[in-house]
């Protein structure tokens, strides 16, 4: 299954994703978000996406700790015995286990979904489903606009440094620097936007009516039956909690 | 969808400052996070419209690329956008003064919004570093609720008032040509 | 035919009192080339908004009188649907932001425009191929240089088979082979029935190309006929438009309108007027000065060196390999070599920007191991590719002291020296503007003035005349002349024929991360990799030896022979 989460139509990453997280959000703790916490890096495993299962691990492993402390040592509420001689509040480790791996199930399920998410491929398959184009647009420039500006600041703050601006030391020393880094990119952001808008309207992306897209991804059977079958879970999950 | 083409070209950028801007400040090791500039600006420039939209795509954006964990706070950046729109109907930005003073109000409003969502949903347990402040708070003897609601507010107060002066300097430096364009930064401005 | 008209036509922008364009009256042609020139500011690219129906639609602004294409008014249609193709000065902006291809990019228009699947794969690849982009198809866009984005971006509007083209400085970042390959293609275009005009600065490149000549001059059409009557002629240049650079160099020569517009009419020119005389036997040419910057320098240590420097990207990609080479005070020098070659990295190595993988790299006699840019600044200063992106104070005088005010300058010396440098660029008549209120040209040249303020030892320079008009260009060439003769090093890349020919020294060409060839800067301006700047095709007919074949010096040799006698 290897590489399959890219291969497939765009949307069922998406749909994937967002139904382990609501999954993750609905279903009773702490076994739930245990076994959704688990569902969650077995998917992305079996996708080839275990890089994204580390960066979670990386990312939620500080907030573990600081829930544990928080919760588990400084909870409110009856208390158990701690291996080191302390105390833990039982609700406290409650509350770490199952929020622990709620925020490591969304985590995890959104840098996997950021990790197959093709911006382009997005498009086209949002335009072959005629979906309002605008949106569409907005998201797939968003990611466009993020990597040049990102390159822009890299390229200021070289700029500024070689021009004399010091960017370590005391506090003020580092608060003087933000004009310097980042008013440039702030009048730049309104200034091209004049430029740029002047470059969409002539090239047709504010016209309104269908568009053609030239690389529609293909939408196989396995791709809808995951999607229809990740929101049918969702609704009985949803269904069964309701009704319990 | 009649969406005029310089929010077409704007939105994307104002997103791009939010997260780019957020990462510029946070390299300099500064105890803010100044990652709703672009809200802001295209809320004073274009109206609320442009402000509300360009919160929601940032979450989005964000939830992409760290986690989908702090969507539930997009309603925050819905009140920024909205007190920034405020704000500059009013002037709010003609000084130092007032900036700061606008600047806290609009922290103080999204702490006090913040921290419901903080408690309920993460128990205090957001980013590494309000985590931190938030069991710090707890160690000192506060309650959880407690810790997490001074943690909240007090974060957001820091960093709106630091956000709404960055915002007015920016504002009352535009270029002529810029003013004329936005008929709203003058006003923000006072002029 | 003629298929746009304006009459009577003013434009401002908003929240400007002055009328850029103030009573335009025009009437442009089908299956015609059309050419606008001016000075800076003069309108022209003001008036293709207004032809495009853009201003003041999406530029805001109030316009007065009329535009009309073929019965309508360009500001309520859509420009796609009303067949006008409009290119905008920078490239990079123009993007779509959507393509992951070149070749998605070139299919965006026909792609808005609801076309079949395979007539906008066809119209694609015919109008890859007639730009010679479609061995770029697959990159994508945002990882082109400005060159390869300007053809790309002139393919996306070929795909849509527009009949009106406004094109406002399409040659600006395109390199010598590729100016001739798209000068040709609008040529084609118009003869194809298409009506093209082209806002250029560049005369050298138009007057070729152009059947008609339309001059600007604050807003209003000062001249209208053939570009090579009016490009010979004093009328254009008292407008402050640019003519050819054989054109200028007559006019410094003080010849007498008709002039010659290229280096060939010139020599065939002088020499209809010399027939008694050779060239070899002619008495000695009025004295030039020997620039005291040819004398050997008195200071010993290089301002600059590099040591056997090998350097590679975390990647793995060797960029540089045992390169040697230095750098001292009082000398310009030039580095070129093709794309990816390592000049870039030459430049960020010198100020610290990176660090040698091995050998090293000595920026002012000191190891830049272990030092950052902040360190070397000011006495060193890096003028970076689209300069104007750093500028970020509310003056022009303010943007110029920030350097000064971070080095810890008092307010007097800062003000004395800001007031200098804004002096020596031109810019004392601007200094209290937002530099965001001044043309790209001038922005960039306030960027220069902020390095140049502190009156640093040594520049690296990644094409300082990028984007200039004339006028401003002339100003760059003369202050980095006149500081590397009172002792500044200068190390720079650029593409500017005419900036290489009248401030370098000696030339370095780099080839696959080595150093191949480290001469005169002759070798480079041979009309192949980059065009021959008239002053040097002149100097090299009549024997002029390199240092004394300047543009002025030259111009003062031709002075004594248009009608044989002596000019003052």
């Amino acid at each position: 299954m290897n590489g399959a989460a890219t291969k497939s139509h765009p949307f069922t990453p998406g749909a994937v994703a967002l139904g382990l997280i609501a999954l993750t959000l609905i279903l009773p703790a702490p076994r739930g978000t245990l076994a959704m916490y688990a569902l969650t890096i077995v998917i992305a495993l079996a996708c080839g996406l275990g890089r994204s299962v580390w960066l979670g691990l990386l990312a939620v492993a500080p907030l573990w700790l600081l829930l544990f402390i928080s919760q588990g040592m400084l909870g409110e509420g009856p208390r158990v015995a701690a291996p080191w001689g302390g105390t833990l509040s039982v609700a406290g480790l409650q509350w770490t286990v199952a929020q622990g791996a709620r925020l490591g199930a969304i985590i995890t399920a959104s840098l996997a979904l950021a990790a197959t998410f093709n911006a382009h491929r997005f498009l086209q398959a949002a335009m072959a489903r005629r979906w309002p184009f605008g949106v569409a647009f907005l998201i797939v420039a968003t990611f466009d606009a993020a990597a040049r500006f990102a390159e822009q600041a890299r390229r200021l703050r070289e700029a500024q440094r070689s021009r004399g601006l010091r960017v370590r030391g005391s506090i003020a020393i580092r608060a003087r620097a933000i004009p310097a880094l980042v008013f440039p990119l702030l009048l730049a952001s309104i200034t091209e936007a004049d430029d740029h808008a002047l470059a969409l309207e002539t090239r047709g992306l504010t016209l309104p009516g269908p568009r053609t897209a030239i690389d529609p991804p293909r939408d196989t059977l396995l791709d809808r039956t995951v999607r229809w079958g990740t929101l049918a879970l969702v609704l009985f999950a949803a269904g069964w909690r309701v009704w319990r | 969808m009649n969406v005029s083409p310089r929010l077409f070209a704007l939105v994307p950028a104002a997103v791009a400052i939010n997260l780019v801007v957020g990462r510029v400040v946070a390299e300099l090791g500064l105890p803010v996070y100044l990652d709703t500039l672009g809200t802001m600006l295209v809320a004073i420039l274009t109206g609320l419209g442009g402000g509300l939209l360009v919160g929601t795509l940032s979450q989005i954006l964000s939830g992409l690329l760290g986690g989908f964990t702090y969507f539930p706070f997009t309603p925050v950046q819905w009140l920024i956008a909205l007190l920034a729109t405020v704000a500059a109907r009013r002037g709010g930005f003609r000084g130092v003064p007032s900036s700061v003073g606008w600047g806290m109000t609009c922290g103080l409003a999204a702490g006090l919004l913040s921290a419901p969502i903080s408690y309920f949903l993460f128990g205090g347990i957001t980013t590494p570093g309000m985590a931190a402040v938030v069991t710090l708070l707890q160690a000192l003897g506060l309650a959880n609720v407690t810790a997490t609601a001074t943690a909240s507010i007090l974060s957001d107060v820091v960093d709106k008032t630091a956000a709404f002066l960055v915002v007015g300097t920016l504002l009352r430096a535009l270029p002529k040509r810029i003013l004329g364009r936005f008929a709203m930064a003058a006003t923000a401005v006072g002029k | 035919m003629s298929i746009l008209r304006t009459q009577q036509l003013r434009f401002r922008y908003p929240a400007q009192p002055n009328w850029a364009l103030d009573g335009v009256g025009l009437a442009i042609r089908s299956g015609e080339l059309t050419w606008f020139t001016g000075a800076l500011g003069s309108g022209t690219s003001t008036a293709l908004l207004a032809l495009a129906g853009l201003a003041p639609r999406l530029t805001g602004g109030e316009r007065q009188g009329v535009v009309e294409l073929e019965g309508h008014d360009p500001a309520t249609l859509n420009p796609i649907h009303a067949g006008i193709a409009y290119l905008g000065p920078s490239p990079a902006l123009q993007l779509s932001g959507i393509a992951r291809t070149v070749r998605d990019e070139v299919a965006v228009g026909p792609m808005n425009l609801g076309w079949d699947r395979d007539r906008i794969l066809d119209s694609v690849e015919r109008a890859m191929t007639r730009v010679r982009v479609d061995h770029l198809a697959d990159r994508a866009p945002g990882a082109l240089s400005g060159g390869e984005t300007q053809r790309v971006l002139i393919a996306a509007l070929l795909a849509v088979r527009p009949s009106i083209w406004l094109l406002d400085e399409p040659f600006s970042a395109l390199d010598h082979p590729s100016r001739e390959l798209v000068g040709a293609l609008c040529v084609e275009v118009a003869r194809e029935g298409a009506a093209v005009l082209i806002a250029s600065d560049d005369a050298d490149q138009m007057a070729p190309l152009a059947d008609r000549l339309v001059v600007f001059s604050r807003g209003t059409v000062a001249l209208d006929g053939s570009a090579g009557a009016l490009l010979a002629g004093d009328a254009l240049l008292l407008t402050g438009a640019s003519t050819t650079d054989a054109g200028r160099l007559a006019a410094m020569a003080g010849w007498p309108a008709p002039r010659p517009l290229t280096a060939a009419a010139l020599l065939a020119q002088r020499a209809t007027h010399q027939a008694t005389q050779t060239a070899v036997n002619r008495p000695a040419r009025a004295a030039t000065p020997v620039s005291p910057r040819h004398l050997p320098t008195s200071s010993p240590a290089p301002i600059l060196a590099l040591e056997a420097v090998g350097f590679g990207y975390d990647r793995g990609l060797q960029v540089l390999r045992d390169v040697s080479l230095e750098l001292g005070a009082s000398e310009a020098v030039g580095l070129f070599g093709p794309n990816g070659a390592g000049k870039s990295t030459l430049l960020r190595l010198a100020m610290a920007l990176e660090a040698p993988g091995s050998g090293v790299v000595r920026t002012l006699g000191r190891s830049t191991k272990g030092l950052s840019p902040e360190d070397l600044a000011p006495r060193v200063g890096f003028l970076f590719q689209q300069p104007e992106r750093q500028l970020f104070a509310t003056s022009v005088r303010a943007e110029c002291a920030v350097a000064l005010q971070l080095a810890g300058w008092s307010a007097s010396r800062v003000g004395k020296a800001v007031d200098g440098v804004l002096e020596e660029l031109g810019l004392s008549a601007v200094a209290g503007e937002h530099p965001y209120d001044l043309p790209l040209p001038s922005r960039r040249l306030v960027a220069l003035a902020s390095i140049l303020v502190a009156g640093p030892e040594l520049v690296l320079l990644d094409e300082p005349t990028a984007g200039l008009d004339g006028t401003s260009q002339e100003r760059v060439i003369r202050v980095i002349r006149q500081r590397v003769e009172t002792g500044l090093a200068a190390l720079v890349i650029t593409h500017d024929a005419i900036f290489a020919h009248e401030t370098l020294d000696r030339a370095l060409q780099l080839r696959g991360g080595t150093l191949v060839s480290n001469g005169s800067v002759r070798d480079v301006l041979d009309g192949t990799i980059m065009s021959r700047p008239a002053a040097l095709a002149v100097a090299l007919e009549l024997g002029i030896p390199a240092g004394d074949d300047r543009r002025a010096q030259v111009a003062a040799v031709l002075s004594t022979t248009a009608t044989g006698e002596v000019r003052p």
